[in-house]
């Protein structure tokens, strides 16, 4: 079963995507999550992501969004001391599988951080990285890919002049959308964003809104936000946490609409602690 | 608290630019020529003076007069006419002085007469301090030597020489024939030891060497060993003559050393403090300077051609080589020189306004004293404390006395028969070998291990590894170099091959066992916890080393047989195979070891320094390329290193830095011996560990106390030019890769 999941992965990357029939894409059961080895931070999550849809993570700081967010590729794995329990698949098959490479995993999941972090290298070569490091290197290939990453996130236009000249010359919001294209590069199938316009002007943040409209045609996304009207605006989906604890989880519309939970509706009507 | 820094900073500047300019005092003598003074003029009496000397405290003058005189001149005011005594009985009523050379060395005069008589005349100063004063009273005495008479036909004899080897004595001169010819006769004087001393010199056996001749000779000089004789013909040509205690004469050596001049007609010929070099003049001021050498493939010392100087205006009216150095005065009409054989650098010259009758250099080379042609004697006080250094000793290819050949060379204790040699460059080579071998060892291996520990091993890992390398990073050296020089170099001089092999088996066994790990099947894989790696590989490639260094001893046995002498049987040696088969020098403390003892010290430095500039990477960067599907391995070598290349480069700047200026381990560890090569098998001497062996032979503000200084300097500048460099493209670099704000 391990075999399927790897010939898929490879098979993915390179072929167009048919839609999924199966609407939980990402399935987080029971998850419990800890650092330092007895530090619990996340407690019995159990949510279901679909495919092809803007999931938004909201709830007050520290309570554990980004955490589960970076276990989604498992990014926390570089961290020491960490445990967890319960189990995380994706298209049914668990990413904590002995047997799953990370590397493999993560080449089929993007990642936006909440600070832009291009590397201190060329536009271009911003880009094609994630092709560079999966040995993919002819030219034809990788001229194409930026063109279209670039398109895919915007950016085009603003750059197609320059792309031999540093990432740092770019300004705030076109960095973050770099970081965008760079992260959609090797077409992934999931794209995870921790706060993607939190350090961006309104217009720029509009630039990635729409961005994130257009990208959700192709991938599936998770988005971590603390505006509300942002989450409101993108996300199909909402989930709410509380102290490590999913609180409520449904339709974004009833999320902020009419909320099931009194501590939902506190905190997306802004009166929370 | 900005002030503060400000002052800190600004005065650690100025604290550098003190010590800079301090040093370029200490070394600036070195390259100033003589400084001659105004000369105090005496009236010496006009006596027909044929030549004069002086006394090592300046107070009294000696003057052989035509009639065959000796008188004493005490110096005593400026400008008076100075009295004149005498001290000696003259000469015998019969000795008809005919010709006479003033040996100014050693205050001798050899005569001779009319009839083939020769005499030797040494003039004593004993120093009298009894006086109480400062200056000495200055007694004189005279030593006269037997008469020696050369030939039976008693001719005239003239250019006699006299030598008193340690082992013989040589009194030798020119005579005239009955036929009008001009021959060489010479006699060996015999001393016999008895019981109070030594007892009366003899004559012992004579030789006339007319058969041997090739021409009509002219001068004749004896070597300062008096076993050998120099003989020069009035075309120019010059033969060398060995002659022994029977008086048995063999021709050696003929050479002709204005052979660049055509028609050039010999003049003079004198020797250098040393006898070592003889100095030839043409007719014409032209002169050039011989020395004896040994030369291998003859296996005996002859005269190689050494040194050329600029032409005298005129053809050369007097010389006098020094006593203290090798430097010595020639005169021509008004003009004078002082020229120094090592360099061949023109240390002083004037046109005076006198016409120079004869010009000696005093004993403690403190004054030049000229004779002029009116019987006024004129005394330059002089200032010449360095004369042998310059850009030439320094830096210039010479050819020294007693080798062939123009080497660089270092060899601080010279004297008369031993020149000094200052060269800076093999001390410059050594250096760049001892700091190239110490980055050879160093660099890889503190790279690789700062890449490791900062980017794959675990976090609590690193939390001891990080300060156990600090910990090395402050072993005092001078127990690195006691370990090294004491312990590890017998070790690894006797075993070569095990130690390059157990090098090699680590590389090896890593990368196998890295090879095997990517096979292994993943199951086992993925169950060792990222970060941990290091320890199933580390057993393998350490069994590997240990293997290697087994079975270095196996392939000594095997591949570098070589017959040993004393034990009379073939033995696997790859030591005497370096020697015997590769014909490189091979020193217990070497390069290698060296370059291990040395790697101690430099490692810890160039690990900390790039491991906290890699750790510094923003980790932003790093979980950006994991985030892309990137390995570690990928992330380190795409990312991390390119990011943190500035500080990396600065810390094999700062690495360098403490190769080149390491002292301790450089002394202890090696021979120190002087090499210009970069064998690994031999060691070297480097500026600073040649300071540091030399300070206590350095007497203050001598020639050699500011040639460490210069040392110094040199190590200064090689490394602010290399810290300069290294400044600029770490600027460089670091623009390049600057991290976003
Ligand atoms: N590396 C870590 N080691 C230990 N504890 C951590 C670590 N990272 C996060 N935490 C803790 O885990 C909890 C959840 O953190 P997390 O970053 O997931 O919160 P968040 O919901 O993303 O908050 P924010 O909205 O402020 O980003 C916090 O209490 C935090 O202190
Ligand atoms: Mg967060």
């Amino acid at each position: 079963m391990s075999h399927s999941f790897q010939t898929k992965v490879q098979a993915r990357s390179a072929a167009e995507k048919e839609p999924s029939t199966q609407p939980d894409f990402i399935q987080v059961r029971d998850f419990n999550f800890y650092y330092d080895g007895h530090k619990q931070v996340l407690f019995d999550l159990n949510l279901d992501i679909p495919k092809q849809k803007v999931t938004a993570f909201i709830g007050p700081s520290g309570c554990g969004k980004s955490t589960l967010l970076r276990n989604i590729n498992r990014m926390n794995d570089l961290i020491d001391g960490i445990r967890h329990e319960g189990d995380i698949t994706i298209d049914g098959h668990s990413i904590f599988d002995p047997l799953l490479e990370v590397i493999s995993l993560r080449k089929r999941i993007g990642m936006v951080f909440q600070k832009s972090n291009p590397f201190p290298k060329s536009i271009y070569e911003n880009i094609v990285y994630s092709l560079r490091v999966a040995g993919r290197n002819r030219k034809a290939e990788l001229d194409e890919v930026v063109e279209r990453s670039l398109r895919g996130a915007a950016l085009w236009e603003e750059v197609k002049d320059r792309l031999q000249e540093s990432a740092f010359g770019l300004s705030g919001g076109q960095m973050q959308r770099l970081c965008i294209a760079r992260a959609i590069a090797n077409r992934p199938e999931i794209l995870l964003m921790d706060e993607p316009c939190s350090a961006l002007d309104p217009i720029a943040t509009g630039k990635v809104e729409n961005l994130i409209h257009e990208l959700k045609k192709e991938f599936t996304i998770v988005i971590v936000t603390h505006n509300m009207q942002q989450a409101a605006r993108v996300s199909d989906r909402t989930a709410f946490f509380y102290l490590g604890k999913l609180i409520e989880y449904d339709e974004t519309e009833k999320i902020f609409m009419n909320p099931g939970n009194p501590q939902t509706e506190a905190y997306v009507s802004g009166r929370f602690g | 608290m900005t002030g503060l820094i400000m002052v800190g900073g600004v005065s650690i500047i100025v604290a550098v630019f003190f010590i800079f300019v301090f040093i370029a005092f200490k070394i600036m003598p070195l390259f100033r020529a003589a400084e001659v003074s105004e000369a105090q003029t005496f009236v010496v009496p006009d006596k027909g003076i044929l030549s004069f000397g002086v006394d090592e405290s300046r107070q009294m003058l000696y003057v052989l007069t035509e009639a065959g005189d000796l008188y004493f001149l005490p110096l005593a005011e400026e400008g008076g006419e100075v009295p004149a005594f005498t001290v000696d009985a003259g000469l015998a009523g019969d000795f008809e002085l005919h010709s006479f050379y003033h040996d100014l060395q050693r205050d001798r005069f050899v005569l001779t007469s009319n009839d083939g008589r020769v005499q030797v005349k040494e003039i004593r100063f004993t120093q009298d301090f009894s006086g109480g004063t400062a200056n000495p009273v200055v007694r004189p005495s005279i030593n006269l030597l037997p008469e020696v008479r050369l030939g039976t036909e008693n001719r005239p004899a003239f250019g006699a020489v006299y030598s008193a080897g340690d082992r013989q004595r040589l009194v030798a001169a020119l005579q005239e024939t009955g036929d009008g010819r001009t021959t060489v006769r010479a006699a060996i004087l015999t001393q016999r030891r008895t019981p109070f001393g030594p007892g009366p010199l003899q004559i012992g056996a004579q030789a006339d060497l007319l058969d041997l001749l090739s021409g009509e000779p002219k001068q004749i000089l004896a070597l300062g060993t008096g076993d050998g004789l120099v003989v020069a013909y009035t075309d120019g040509r010059i033969e060398f003559f060995s002659i022994n205690a029977q008086a048995e004469t063999r021709r050696v050596q003929g050479f002709d050393p204005f052979a660049e001049r055509t028609g050039a007609s010999f003049s003079r010929m004198e020797f250098i403090l040393g006898d070592q070099t003889i100095v030839f003049f043409d007719e014409t001021g032209y002169h050039v300077a011989w020395n004896l050498a040994f030369i291998p493939e003859e296996a005996r010392r002859l005269f190689i051609p050494s040194k050329t100087f600029d032409d005298l205006p005129g053809p050369l009216e007097s010389f006098a080589p020094s006593r203290r150095n090798k430097t010595f005065l020639v005169t021509s009409g008004n003009f004078a020189r002082l020229s120094l054989l090592t360099t061949m650098a023109t240390r002083w010259q004037a046109n005076l306004d006198f016409d120079i009758h004869q010009a000696i250099i005093a004993p403690r080379y403190d004054a030049l004293i000229f004779l002029d042609t009116r019987s006024r004697l004129h005394i330059k006080e002089m200032v010449d404390d360095h004369p042998i250094a310059g850009f030439t000793a320094f830096f210039a290819r010479i050819q020294y006395e007693g080798r062939p050949g123009r080497i660089w060379d270092w060899q601080s204790d010279g004297g008369a028969d031993f020149e000094r040699k200052l060269s800076m460059v093999p001390l410059m080579i050594g250096t760049l070998k001892g700091t190239v071998y110490a980055m050879f060892i160093a660099v890889p291996i503190a790279l690789l291990s700062a890449v490791y520990v900062s980017q794959f091993l675990r976090p609590s890992l690193k939390r001891v590894v990080k300060p156990t390398m600090e910990i090395m990073a402050s072993l005092p050296s001078v127990i690195l170099g006691f370990f090294a020089g004491m312990w590890l170099s017998p070790i690894i001089s006797n075993a070569v091959p095990s130690v390059m092999l157990a090098v090699i088996g680590i590389f090896v066994g890593a990368l196998i066992t890295g090879l095997v790990w990517t096979r292994l099947p993943k199951h086992i894989r993925l169950r060792v916890p990222t970060g941990w790696e290091f320890f199933f590989v580390l057993g393998p490639a350490l069994f590997v080393a240990f293997l290697g260094w087994q079975f270095g001893q196996v392939v000594e046995n095997w591949l570098f047989v070589q017959y040993d002498e004393s034990l009379g049987r073939d033995v696997g040696s790859f030591r005497m195979w370096v020697v015997q088969v590769l014909g490189w020098d091979f020193e217990t403390r070497n390069a290698l070891v060296v370059g291990f003892a040395m790697g101690f010290a430099v490692i810890p430095i160039i690990f900390t320094i790039s491991e906290d500039s890699m750790s510094n990477v923003p980790n932003a960067f790093r979980s950006g390329s994991l985030a892309l599907g990137a390995s570690r391995w990928q992330t380190a070598m795409r990312i991390v290193i390119p990011t943190a290349a500035a500080g990396i480069f600065s810390a094999l700047m700062i690495g360098f830095g403490r190769a080149i200026g390491e002292t301790m381990i450089m002394v202890m560890a090696t021979g120190n011996a002087v090499v210009q090569d970069f064998n690994p098998f031999t060691g070297m001497r480097t500026l600073s560990a040649n300071i540091a062996v030399e300070i206590s032979e350095a007497e203050q503000n001598g020639t050699l106390y500011r040639t460490l200084f210069l040392c110094a300097f040199i190590l200064f500048v090689f490394t602010f030019t290399l810290n300069t460099f290294a400044e600029l493209l770490r600027q460089w670099l670091r623009k390049r890769y600057r991290a976003v704000e």
